[in-house]
């Protein structure tokens, strides 16, 4: 644990942080614009820079790109560093368009706060600005070239994050270019983290701009109920409408990102045809009034045909709140028939997913990430949870073995970002012993495995959970 | 004494095999291979005080030595033969009159390092050279000198040539890599050094041509001779110095390392052109500073001419006459620079075209008093960029800033280039 001093501060931290880390763990924020704590360090904008005034190294360093060490004295405020700064921001400043009062990431734009803080703000360069032309990319994201500063973020994610391969960098100097080789959608079902990533206005949300600016939104932690996968949100709301929706942080689940349907797949909750209060028989009343309604035409029905005819059909995509109600209602409907899935089979498949999950076996994003063999049973990843299958990519990328368990893998195993093994069935996953890759395995950490529920039957649901639960007990051995 | 690299050329065309195995070519590999280990060839390189040609002048032995010995998996050496910096020409010419030394140097290389397989990178203009290479390299397969069992012994050695796409950025190293992996060419972040973390993640080492087509003559003679080639006690062996500018014979010549910059102007070449009087010249390729009339009896070394505040670079001297604007000069420079910045990191990418558009302001006669701070604050900061280009960039003009302040200014005053219109 390298110990080291910044702006007077001792800081102890794990081996392998960096000084920019380092200086954020105690809560001094170094400017800087290439620098994501998920992305790969690029070193590329120079923002970041510190002056080194003692030990193993000296003078002007990026603090992205230098891991912290014992002994190191560290100045964020240095004048030599300070100026390299705003010296970065004015070289920045010399072609963006300062369309500020027309940019959507008004407000939200570290472009904006660090021009602020970098110290930059009398224009001396007196020739003309660099233009370009913008491209479409779809219905998702508005790009404005213009106010690229060139941090290599969004090419980073799409391609190196997210496995896209149709969004990159053209050209060289000060003509670089991001963007696709023609006009066209973006094709990674992820392409909307550009605009989270993006620290000023090349990729902006479509579907949500000029409706208001950042400051006027109402946000909410919430969930994204697209899949099961429950990746954290931040939904903006302006005027009882929800304008956009971005990622939130969580390490545990989806990171720093989310896919494009939980980002602008949305259109549902603001359709005028949604009832946005109670009514009885088409007519709007309140909810106390509406409630009673409810009791009694249920009591009405039993009364005349019998608890047996009634049926109380729930959805698999029910939030929790909704299902626990429902199951409280039928419990108190003694004899009513709870329903969830139009084919009985579906059911026992979920419920037997259900009744072997444990706090043991439940593998989260996280784990998924870490996992150094994951098989994918019958599933279509994304579409099932696009996320999941960043998670799988990011293991492969660190080494991880993935088998695909399909019957007919082709069209699903095409689109997937990463390389996977097909096989036709679960015994051909080496575990313990079996197969090709046993021997292997068994000194393996960790093993994952994620299952699609639909289509599966009971038995194949436990034969599963047996599967991963011999990959997991094999992983704590020698 | 003879010099080791022209010696083989003829006037009018290359080198034929017959004529290069005739005058002791591959004498050096086949005594490496049949009589030394390859820890003795490269203590040869190492003793022989070899400096890299590429520029940077880096000890040759001790790049080599970087390489760990036990890594498991392939390593790798490549041929640096991006040779575009302005004013430098040496390598094609070489290489247009002779592509064997460089093919057995590298051989040489190759046995030293441990390498397997060989890559010459090549620019994509120099199509002469680009085919010597392709004939010399099947020449010495054929003659049992490259490729399975070389010279009956169980070495074996591969050279692959590429001819490159063509950026100034991928004569950088690590830009090179990527090129060669078929990536973008931004430079990478060092640390890991290739020799250590290079071509694939394999151990890598890059040498520029010149540099290896020295190595034949160090085995063949020993590293006390090659020594003992140069006319300083601090240097060693031969320079190629491609002339260009204000002189008589503009042309790439094989000298002694330490010969004088004056020497050199009144020797081979043959004195300044048409009665001119030396005002300046550019030692080592566009990204070194300017020496004036004062450094004519510098002699060309890599430490003599770093302690007068240049660099002896590639060797690529550009020679300037009085008379001569200055400051058009330095904008033609940084123009380069601007243009072949790879666009990675904000310093050279914006701070480059920043500089020209100064330049250009004040040659056109509406520069500013406060032009030469922002010019000076260039100088300073774009050291900070994340490789070597834009702070080679910055060195014309820093010695244009030191040397020739008063040029500039009187642009200023004067409300235009005094060199014009005279």
């Amino acid at each position: 644990m390298p110990k080291l001093i910044i702006d007077d501060i001792a800081v102890e931290v794990p081996a392998g942080t960096n000084v920019l880390e380092a200086a954020r763990s105690v809560g001094i924020t170094i400017p800087h614009f290439c620098y994501h704590p998920a992305l790969a360090i690029a070193g590329a904008c120079r923002l970041c820079a510190v002056k080194l005034l003692d030990g193993p190294v000296k003078g002007i360093q990026m603090s992205c790109s230098l891991p912290a060490q014992d002994g190191m004295v560290v100045s964020t405020t240095d004048p030599e560093a300070l100026q390299l700064r705003s010296m970065v921001i004015e070289w920045l400043m010399i072609n963006h368009p300062h369309d500020c009062p027309v940019c959507d990431e008004g407000g939200e734009c570290l472009l904006q706060d660090f021009t602020i803080a970098g110290g930059h703000g009398r224009r001396r360069y007196q020739g003309k600005k660099r233009t370009f032309l913008n491209q479409y990319l779809g219905e998702g994201i508005q790009h404005e070239m213009n106010r690229c500063i060139e941090c290599y973020r969004c090419v980073r994610f799409y391609q190196d994050y997210a496995g896209g391969t149709d969004f990159g960098v053209t050209g060289s100097a000060g003509r670089v270019y991001f963007g696709r080789f023609a006009d066209g959608a973006l094709e990674s079902p992820f392409s909307g983290n550009l605009v989270d990533i993006c620290p000023t206005g090349v990729f902006t949300d479509k579907t949500g701009r000029f409706r208001a600016r950042y400051w006027d939104y109402e946000f909410a932690p919430s969930i994204c109920p697209h899949c099961s996968v429950g990746c954290n949100t931040s939904p903006q709301n302006f005027q009882r409408e929800l304008i956009k929706v971005v990622a939130r942080r969580n390490d545990q689940v989806n990171g720093w990102f989310i896919c494009d349907r939980g980002r602008f797949d949305k259109g549902y909750v603001n359709d005028g045809r949604r009832p946005r209060q109670p009514m009885i028989d088409g007519v709007a009343c309140g909810y106390e009034e509406a409630l009673d309604a409810l009791a009694g035409r249920i009591s009405d029905f039993i009364g005349m045909n019998g608890t047996g005819s009634l049926a109380l059909v729930g959805s698999a995509r029910l939030s929790l709140e909704g299902a626990i109600l429902l199951g409280e209602l039928a419990r108190y409907l003694d004899g009513a028939q709870l329903c969830y899935f139009a084919d009985s089979s579906l059911s026992g498949g979920s419920l037997a997913a259900v009744q072997l999950l444990n706090e043991q076996n439940a593998a989260s994003l996280s784990d998924l990430e870490g996992a150094d063999c994951i098989a994918l049973l019958d599933l279509d990843l994304m579409q099932e949870g696009p996320m999941l299958a960043l998670a799988v990519r990011k293991a492969a990328l660190a080494g991880a073995q993935v088998y695909l368990v399909a019957a007919e893998p082709g069209a699903a195993q095409k689109d997937l970002p990463f390389r996977c093994t097909a096989v036709g069935s679960l015994d051909e996953v080496p575990l313990e012993g079996g197969g090709q890759g046993g021997r292997r395995l068994r000194r393996r950490r960790k093993g994952a495995r994620t299952a699609g529920p639909p289509g599966l039957d009971r038995s194949e649901v436990g034969h599963a959970a047996a599967g991963g639960e011999r990959l997991r007990r094999g992983a704590a051995g020698p | 004494m003879e010099l080791p690299l022209f010696k083989h050329n003829r006037p009018d065309r290359p080198v034929t095999f017959a004529q290069y195995r005739q005058e002791g070519g591959f004498k050096a590999l086949e005594k490496a291979i049949s009589g030394m280990s390859p820890t003795e060839v490269q203590q040869a390189v190492i003793d022989s005080g070899l400096r890299g040609r590429g520029g940077a002048g880096f000890p040759t032995g001790r790049k080599w030595s970087f390489v760990p010995r036990d890594l498991p998996g392939p390593r790798w050496l490549i041929c640096n033969c991006d040779e575009m910096e302005p004013g430098t020409y040496k390598d094609r010419v070489l290489l247009e009159h002779n592509p064997y030394s460089l093919i057995e140097g590298m051989t040489l290389a190759c046995y030293a390092l441990g390498v397997r397989h060989a890559f010459i990178f090549i620019r994509k203009g120099y199509e002469k050279a680009a085919a010597n290479l392709g004939r010399g390299i099947a020449e010495a397969k054929e003659a049992g000198l490259l490729g399975e069992r070389i010279a009956g012994s169980d070495v074996s050695i591969d050279i692959d040539l590429h001819l490159s796409a063509g950026r100034y950025i991928c004569g950088e190293e690590t830009a090179l890599i990527n090129a060669l992996e078929g990536k973008r060419p931004n430079p990478r972040s060092k640390p890991p050094f290739p020799a250590v973390k290079g071509l694939w993640d394999g151990p890598t080492v890059v040498n520029n041509v010149e540099t290896l087509a020295n190595i034949p003559a160090i085995v063949a003679h020993g590293p006390g001779w090659f020594k003992s080639l140069a006319l300083n006690p601090e240097g060693a062996g031969s320079k190629l110095f491609c002339v260009s500018g204000a002189v008589t014979n503009r042309a790439c010549f094989e000298l002694p390392i330490g010969t004088t910059l004056g020497a050199i102007i009144d020797g081979p070449c043959g004195g300044m052109r048409e009665g001119k009087k030396f005002k300046a010249c550019i030692p080592g390729g566009a990204s070194t500073q300017f020496l004036t009339a004062e450094h004519l009896n510098v002699p060309m070394d890599f430490d003599t001419v770093a302690k007068v505040g240049s660099r002896l670079g590639s060797g690529g001297v550009i020679v300037f006459e009085e008379g001569r604007c200055l400051v058009a000069a330095t904008l033609n420079l940084i123009d380069f620079f601007a243009r072949e910045s790879c666009g990675w990191c904000t310093p050279c990418r914006e701070g480059l075209p920043f500089v020209k558009e100064i330049l250009a302001r004040i040659e056109a006669g509406g520069g500013e008093e406060r032009d030469l701070g922002i010019l000076r604050e260039h100088v300073k900061y774009l050291s900070y960029s994340f490789c070597a280009l834009a702070p080679g960039a910055m060195a014309p003009l820093e010695g244009l800033l030191t040397h020739f302040e008063d040029e500039v200014r009187e642009h200023i005053s004067k409300r235009r280039c005094p060199f014009k219109g005279q």
